[in-house]
């Protein structure tokens, strides 16, 4: 289930215990996943091939850029893998976000409010832009839900540029202040402390995500992922359940934006393309629908391979004078290559590159060996 | 509110009746001022040929779908397309005028004659919804439905107000587990809300588990013992129609509607599903509505049976009047020749 | 109370009450790009709305089939034909466009029908969100080949009608436009004949009322939906190919937004309905000329999604019905 239930313990009656009270605890053990994590990855870019392309201080930072996308791959995961409904623009509430901040604490609104709260308050207008944007539309069929978020997501960037009395337009708004934690202050030279504000964040988001996975809730999400119909007439309330899904996951994108512009201390609307939700679509399905951990990955390695990678892949192909191959600019090709595997997923291997292990846990807790429950209770009625 | 207990609850002792139900497409009737009955504790059959309307009645009474005219009570309450908000009523005289008027007047800036011309067409409106309600109440109706002013049904409240289904093409949770298919069901019997989940609350970790032993024990009923980790589109046919059973019951309904329960189904199994009602409604005092095209279910377990052809009761009573009623004959059969 | 009139005078009412309406308010000069740019939307309209009716599919790629057809037919003009400005011969340039729109017609068709069969047929029974994150991708796969092939910059249509215009009730109308409005009314015509008249018209029509029932009565599904995508795609590619005409020059991502207005007209005019998309793309049209009228040229396309919200919330059937608002 996470890094540490790979399995290297020599006796195996330890390790069964320390995999069952993983089961019982997974809050905890995704806290201690994600703290291997955080102290792992700055010690393995230190490791010759990797700590060639580029020092480890701007490694960190990339890891706190990819920390962004793997936050926008989670919330659109309970959207899409979760509820099942296909959410085409979300990087417009990435983009609420990242305005709320800028609105909130730049020169250019003469305001400055400290970064913490704003982090809740970007979630909020994100998820309540969400819900007004829900609320009619998730009534209808999912494909009417997919083409509207589409045109939202083109639509919010669009006004940001538009209404340039308020957001200097196509300018953009730059000189947003960067948090400060008790008189200490985040600067762009050092970037552990945006490096470890992004593995607190995701690892808060992923315990929350998890237990609404496993809550009534998530269940909920899931009937109306495979059967709409039968989900209402199990008593299911579909449409609030489904805008609770998509608030949720604007929430999560706002969160994101907020983070996000804090740390490039500009805002502008170019950055919210129908490339970045297209890019957060590529991850969630690559990862695998529905499955938190998966989906995470599936966003890192993405993210790392579109940001590192294909640079890296240019060089080497220049260095060694590699014929054809050196004159390809993969970079260029990222998007063409995100598209093929969107298809060749959906036509190959629907469920992920990482399939979800959940399986197999259910078939576990439903072997009758929880002692813990209650006895039976009159649960019949009779 | 949910008067679900199951059995021996109060009230009155027709648990669902239906007088007048009207339902038409367009121009076509598919039911036709059809009433029914169920008694408390009964088993109640709807046959007739294909096309005779029982699907489109069904799906009235689980929610699906608003009846055009007519009224259905369940446990003494009406339950589908209710007047609410009655207030609101007025409002949908006068929005389509005040919207056309705002239009108008935007024009109005561009272009003095279109303005003029557009403020008519307000005024127009507002005649057009006073014949409407006139010549077209049905069409005035589905106004106020979309305005708000009459409650739509819906498949949910139908579960909360105690009715539970299956559906004809099995319709589970295929990539959900047995188990879950159930826990599903008891949505409405659980009361974790979000908050609770993402602190997970005590109270949310003992109602979880608590729903994993309760959802066995539904289970069991249905005789799916062992089988809840298996996902639902796993298992074999005839287990996954017990689980839509099983699902049904898990919102601890007083009424069960059943369609078609034991289509596709081998004899062998169809006795099981058919010994599986009886003992339901014997155990539990539970009711249930069936649509079924085999005359050995029907005739077998109802009470009562009510019989429609081309969107009318044509016949209603014991198997046994049903059985040698000639319109039902004429209907199955056709006309006897001359 | 309700009078039996012909089945198309509704759609036929509707539509006259709009262009007057439209007339009215833009007068003689905007009217006639309003007619022109409802032209090129009605068409594509038409794509969204027949694959939607035969495979309740939204083809997210069929903007990006326009856009490839405008690339197309550039591409046919200026390397088979070496076109690069005004042809004055009448019989020339007449002959130039009938071929280069055939040529654009049927590769474009192909195109679609290819997409068709490698990446939504085999998804033809899969879970609802998986032809459609395959539509994106498709989307995807087009625009950036495209950008491969022609660059990230807009790209010269050469432009081969002459810019002479006639005087029409005091304005000024390029002849260009009358040609795109009679081309688009001729395809549209011959499309309405050819799903109401031919024998492949009505296995699609039986196709989109059910398609075991047609599959039973001997109906091959899988030719019928193919043709669909070819005849939706020739259509797009028809559209890309004025649409370069009109504007002088293409780009990589002109799909993507032409598409939402598009889809928007489909669904105004009732998805599913073809009469109703033809109606819908003029309706859209009007509402982006008004826009610019009115001096909000940048909001035109917040207004047109507006619109698609709008009709989405108090009209999910669209102006002409099709019952496709569904609850629950």
């Amino acid at each position: 289930m996470t890094a540490v239930s790979k399995p290297q313990a020599q006796s195996p009656s330890p390790w069964a215990r320390l995999r069952s009270s993983a089961r019982n605890h997974r809050s905890i053990t995704i806290l201690a996943g994600w703290l291997i994590i955080a102290v792992g990855l700055p010690l393995i870019v230190l490791i010759p091939p990797l700590s060639t392309f580029q020092p480890q201080s701007l490694w960190i930072d990339g890891f706190s850029n990819a920390g962004v996308f793997i936050l926008l791959a989670m919330g659109l995961n309970v959207v899409v893998g979760l509820a099942g409904l296909l959410d085409l623009g979300y990087a417009a509430f990435f983009a609420i976000g990242s305005y709320v901040y800028a609105f909130g604490a730049s020169p250019f609104t003469a305001t400055q409010i400290p970064f913490w709260p704003m982090l809740l308050v970007g979630a909020l207008i994100a998820a309540t832009l969400g819900l007004l944007l829900g609320a009619p539309t998730l009534r209808l069929r999912g494909d009417y839900l997919a083409i509207v978020t589409l045109g939202f997501g083109e639509i919010v960037p669009a006004v940001f540029l538009n209404a340039s009395s308020f957001t200097k337009g196509t300018n953009g708004i730059g000189g947003i202040y960067k948090p400060t934690l008790f008189g200490f202050n985040f600067t762009l030279e050092n970037p552990v402390p945006y490096y470890i504000t992004m593995v607190a964040i995701l690892a808060v988001t992923m315990v929350l995500l998890y237990r609404l996975q496993g809550s009534r809730l998530g269940r909920a999400w899931m009937a109306i992922r495979e059967d709409e119909l039968a989900a209402a007439s199990s008593g299911i309330n579909t449409i609030t359940t489904k805008l609770l899904a998509f608030a949720l996951g604007a929430s999560t994108a706002g969160l994101a934006g907020v983070f996000a512009t804090s740390k490039l201390t500009f805002v502008g609307p170019g950055q919210f393309g129908f490339q970045v939700s297209f890019t957060v679509l590529a991850m969630v399905v690559l990862g695998g629908m529905g499955n938190i951990w998966g989906v995470a990955t599936g966003a890192f390695v993405i993210y790392t391979i579109q940001a590192v990678l294909l640079k890296e892949l240019n060089q080497f192909f220049q260095a060694i004078h590699a014929p054809i191959l050196q004159n390809i600019d993969f970079v260029q090709y990222q998007y063409l290559l995100y598209g093929i595997a969107l298809v060749a997923m959906m036509l190959l291997r629907p469920e992920g590159l990482f399939p979800s292990s959940r399986r197999r846990e259910e078939l576990h807790v439903d072997s009758e060996d929880i002692s813990d429950i209650p006895p039976p209770t009159e649960a019949l009625g009779q | 509110m949910s008067a679900s207990t199951m059995g021996q609850a109060p009230g009155p002792d027709m648990l669902l009746e239906a007088r007048k139900v009207t339902k038409t497409f367009g121009g076509l009737v598919a039911v036709n001022k059809v009433d029914l009955e169920i008694p408390r504790g009964s088993i109640i059959s709807l046959i007739g040929p294909n096309g005779a309307g029982k699907t489109t009645f069904f799906n009235v009474i689980a929610g699906i779908l608003d009846p055009t005219s007519g009224v259905v009570e369940f446990d003494g309450q009406q339950v589908v397309a209710r007047p609410v908000r009655a207030w609101l009523e007025p409002v949908t005289w006068v929005l389509p005028a005040i919207a056309i008027g705002l239009l108008g007047f935007l024009v109005y800036q561009a272009s003095a004659v279109a303005g003029a011309l557009v403020i008519l067409v307000a005024i127009i409106s507002l005649i057009v919804m006073l014949l409407a309600a006139i010549v077209r109440p049905v069409w005035y109706r589905s106004l106020l439905l979309r305005f708000g002013v009459f409650k739509s049904a819906r498949p949910n409240e139908m579960v909360r107000a105690g009715i539970g289904r299956t559906f004809q093409n099995i319709r589970l949770f295929a990539n959900m587990t047995a188990l879950e298919n159930v826990q599903v069901g008891m949505h409405l019997k659980m009361k974790a809300n979000a908050a609770d989940a993402l602190f997970s609350t005590p109270r949310a970790q003992a109602e979880e588990k608590a729903s994993i032993v309760t959802a066995r024990q539904f289970l069991d009923l249905v005789g799916l013992k062992g089988r809840g980790g298996q996902l639902a589109k796993n298992l074999p046919y005839g287990d996954q129609r017990r689980l839509e059973v099983a699902r049904a019951l898990a919102s601890e309904p007083s009424l069960v509607l059943l369609d078609e329960p034991t289509a596709g189904m081998n004899p062998n199994e169809t006795r099981q599903m058919t010994e599986l009602i009886s003992r339901l409604r014997h155990d539990l005092g539970l009711s249930f509505l069936l649509i079924e095209h085999d005359m050995k279910v029907v005739m077998g377990i109802s009470d009562r049976i009510t019989v429609l052809d081309h969107g009318e009761r044509i016949a209603e009573g014991t198997p046994e009047e049903v059985r040698t009623n000639p319109r039902v004959i004429e209907a199955y059969l056709g006309k006897p020749p001359e | 109370m309700t009078v039996n009139l012909p089945r198309f005078a509704r759609p036929l009412g509707i539509g006259a009450v709009a262009l007057i309406v439209e007339y009215l308010l833009l007068g003689t000069q905007q009217f006639a790009n309003a007619l022109t740019l409802g032209a090129i939307y009605a068409l594509i309209a038409l794509g969204y709305t027949m694959v939607y009716g035969i495979v309740e599919l939204i083809n997210f790629a069929h903007g990006d089939v326009f856009m490839v057809g405008s690339f197309l037919a550039m591409w046919i003009m200026t390397t088979i034909f070496g076109l690069t400005g005004p042809v004055t011969n009448l019989v020339n340039l007449v002959g130039l466009l009938a071929i280069v729109m055939l040529a654009t017609m049927v590769g474009m068709g192909l195109i679609g029908a290819f997409i068709e069969r490698v990446a939504y047929r085999p998804l033809r029974h899969a879970p609802r969100l998986a032809p459609l994150i395959t539509a994106i991708g498709v989307s995807f796969i087009l625009q950036n080949i495209i950008a491969t092939a022609f660059g990230p910059s807009p790209v010269n249509f050469p432009q081969i009608v002459p810019a002479d215009k006639f005087a029409l009730m005091g304005a000024r109308i390029a002849y260009l436009n009358l040609f795109i409005v009679i081309m688009a009314v001729v395809l549209m015509i011959a499309l309405q004949v050819f799903i109401g008249r031919t024998r492949l018209g009505r296995a699609m029509r039986s196709t989109a009322q059910d398609r075991e029932a047609a599959e039973l009565m001997g109906v091959d599904i899988n030719q019928t939906i193919a043709i669909t995508f070819f005849i939706a795609a020739a259509l797009a590619g028809a559209g890309g190919m004025v649409q370069g005409l009109y504007a002088g020059s293409i780009k990589f991502d002109l799909g993507f937004f032409v598409g939402l207005k598009a889809f928007t007209a489909a669904v105004l005019g009732g998805i599913g309905n073809t009469t109703g998309a033809a109606i819908g793309g003029f309706v859209i049209a009007f509402v982006e000329v008004y826009a610019t009228v009115i001096g909000y040229t940048q909001w035109s396309e917040v207004a047109v999604f507006t619109v698609l919200i709008l009709v989405l919330v108090f009209r999910p059937s669209g102006l002409l019905g099709q019952q496709l608002g569904e609850r629950a």
